[in-house]
């Protein structure tokens, strides 16, 4: 049987988003763990990151969409990629780096990856039934 | 056995689209469900050509084992 699947990524799980960020090139402040967020108040978040710009970002815990969502005060935002920009680019290398680890887990191959002119990345992975 | 195969196209949004091949029966929906419960939620789920013909093969089985059970 054969399926197609269209999925919305949530950033679920803290390593891959972790790894996601590193690749990035964005540095984690394991130090300071607040971000100033909405109406000037300091919130306490689970990664804490600060941009160029002096722009401060932090992932919190949402119970309620049960995934780390972005904090950051937006007034304060002056990192050089506008804020979807930069949580799309997270958010995409977050399903990158998911997809990749659970499959190796299930003993799939990456076969072929490519990069396409629309910004997305093609995957195909394979395995041989033992 | 068949080769399986998993194709994922990644949107720069992180929207995941994932078309998945060679499995028998429900298999495929075992092969996938880890890394869909990792990714997020699922908003769209359709199986394909190839699972609606082992489908009909298996309603066809099924006919005859009743007519020869008529007979």
């Amino acid at each position: 049987m054969s399926h197609f699947s269209k999925i919305k990524t949530k950033l679920k799980d803290k390593e891959p988003l972790i790894q996601a960020l590193d690749q990035l090139g964005y540095i984690i402040d394991y130090e300071n763990k607040f971000v100033k967020g909405f109406r000037g108040q300091f919130t306490a978040v689970d990664i804490s990151l600060n941009l160029s710009g002096n722009t401060k970002v932090g992932f919190k815990w949402d119970e309620n969409s049960n995934s780390y969502e972005l904090v950051t005060d937006l007034d304060l935002w002056n990192f050089d990629l506008p804020v979807e920009r930069f949580i799309s680019k997270v958010t995409q290398l977050y399903a990158y780096n998911t997809i990749i680890s659970k499959t190796q887990e299930d003993g799939y191959q990456l076969v072929e990856q490519k990069n396409q002119n629309d910004g997305s990345i093609e995957l195909v992975l394979t395995k041989w039934d033992s | 056995m068949p080769q399986r195969t998993l194709r994922f196209k990644i949107h720069q949004d992180g929207k995941v689209e994932e078309s998945v091949d060679g499995f028998i029966g429900d298999e495929c929906n075992d092969a996938t469900k880890n890394i869909e419960d990792a990714l997020g939620e699922v908003k769209v789920k359709k199986s394909t050509s190839e699972a609606f013909i082992s489908k009909q093969n298996k309603n066809l089985t099924t006919i005859k084992n009743e007519s020869n059970v008529t007979f």
